[in-house]
């Protein structure tokens, strides 16, 4: 796993989705969070639903980036190394590694601003760990679009963009139960913080669903893709 | 460790790069895998080392310990020879320490200093065979291991696996350099007509492959047995 790390952070690759998140957050927070201290605190909660969406394919990315960074040959020589299955679980903990500090940092300004203005702790928490799910989900679809499992980078781009577009446009419809609940997420976050709180547990399980199918997918596909 | 009934192909419905392939490598032994270009020797290398797993049959007995160094050395990473090298003996659980030594063996000490993408093709696959080393395998794999050495190396290889063998370690080596023609007892498989044969070809003999219309099969093989040839059909 610190291999993996190591290898990614010493290469250009790694800049990529930092660039990309700098650039989100500049855009979202052109303008402070202003007004009452309620709004303010309804203003950070509403931040976090969206940026847990706005993470998603960025933090995917960052997955896809990770795992990609490692030729394909070292990929065969780490599965004897270390095992196959050993060296695929330490891919995906390393890829979520990345995407978890990703999604920790995106949300810092309305941390601060929902603490300076007396939210509860709770509220932050639940903050937190929402960014840390989409993380999860979006390592997933990382994870099946890294080149192990799709080489062609055209094709893989092509999914993983399809999947987020796909989660949004299918979010609000009958079938939003096979997709991360994004749509959910800032829908929830909207309402404020007691609606939050009380839609949080399903939208755990939604989220960890689709991240266990999409870790099962990935595990299975790896089966005969070194 | 053997290969029971083992087949192998890439994707589905693409055709088989090896069937039918049951084969037992000897404990102790240096295996010499020979055959024409896209015969499938990297492919058996692979299913071997445990890189794939093969689509039919099974594989059996292969050491907890497997060391194998691919074709081409993956040089585009971001780290020293030192460092890579010290990452894959931390995953391997044995001192950093051990690839030095192993370096030193191989004349690659003086570049351990160096980034993997500035070395050159040899000295980047001296990197790659010092990986495969420091495991002390049980099972060691090498992808054309000869490949782009300096004339000193491919003199001390040889031997150096010799030891390797006589230790117990099993060895299977790609070679089309010819390298290992000196080795006593060593073993030789021939991959061919998606199958690997095994058998000794004295050094004075050669293997030719001839594509003849089905109907012509049996009386080929039989003329050629006829005037003392080795011949049989696939």
């Amino acid at each position: 796993m610190r291999f993996q790390i190591s290898g990614y952070l010493r290469s250009i690759r790694a800049l990529h989705p930092v660039i990309a998140l700098a650039l989100l957050l500049a855009v979202v927070f052109s303008s402070p969070l202003g007004g009452t201290p309620d709004q303010i605190r309804h203003g950070a909660l509403n931040a976090f639903g969206d940026l847990a969406t706005l993470i998603f394919p960025i933090c995917a990315w960052a997955a896809r980036g990770l795992l990609d960074t490692e030729p394909d040959a070292q990929r065969h020589v780490s599965a004897v190394t270390a095992g196959r299955w050993r060296a695929i679980a330490a891919g995906a903990l390393a890829a979520y590694g990345f995407s978890a500090a990703l999604a920790v940092i995106a949300p810092v300004y309305p941390l601060i601003e929902a603490a300076r203005y007396g939210a509860g702790p709770s509220v932050t928490l639940l903050g937190i760990a929402l960014m840390l799910l989409s993380a999860l989900a979006a390592t997933g679809l990382g994870a099946l679009t890294s080149r192990a499992v799709l080489p062609s980078p055209g094709t893989s781009i092509l999914v993983l963009l399809g999947v987020c577009a796909a989660n949004l446009l299918l979010g609000p419809g009958p079938l939003r139960g096979l997709t991360v609940p994004m749509v959910e997420w800032m829908r929830a976050a909207g309402h404020g913080s007691a609606a939050f709180t009380h839609a949080f547990p399903a939208l755990v399980l939604r989220t960890l669903g689709w991240s266990a199918v999409a870790g099962a997918l990935y595990s299975w596909l790896r089966r005969t893709r070194p | 460790m053997q290969l029971n009934q083992v087949a192998f192909r890439y994707r589905r419905r693409s055709p088989w790069v090896l069937h039918d392939v049951t084969l037992t490598v000897p404990r102790g032994r240096v295996v010499e895998v020979n055959g024409p270009n896209g015969a499938g020797k990297s492919t058996l290398l692979r299913l071997l080392a445990g890189v794939v797993p093969p689509v039919r049959g099974h594989v059996t007995g292969r050491p907890a310990r497997v060391g194998y160094a691919p074709e081409r050395f993956p040089a585009g990473q971001p780290f020293t020879a030192r460092s890579y090298l010290g990452h894959m003996a931390r995953v391997r659980g044995v001192p950093a320490d051990l690839a030095g030594e192993w370096a030193e063996r191989l004349g690659f000490a003086g570049l351990l200093g160096t980034r993997l993408p500035d070395l050159s093709k040899g000295s980047a696959h001296k990197a790659g065979l010092v990986q495969a080393l420091i495991a002390s395998p049980g099972l060691l794999v090498l992808d054309e291991p000869f490949a782009g050495l300096d004339a000193e190396t491919r003199t001390v290889l040889p031997a150096l696996l010799r030891d390797l063998a006589a230790g117990g370690t099993s060895i299977v080596v790609s070679d089309h350099q010819g390298d290992l023609r000196e080795l006593p007892d060593i073993v030789r498989w021939q991959v061919a007509g998606h199958t690997v044969t095994t058998g000794e070809v004295p050094q004075e003999h050669a293997v030719v492959e001839v594509t003849v219309p089905l109907a012509e099969a049996e009386g080929l093989v039989a003329r050629l047995t006829a005037k003392g040839y080795e011949a049989r059909r696939r």
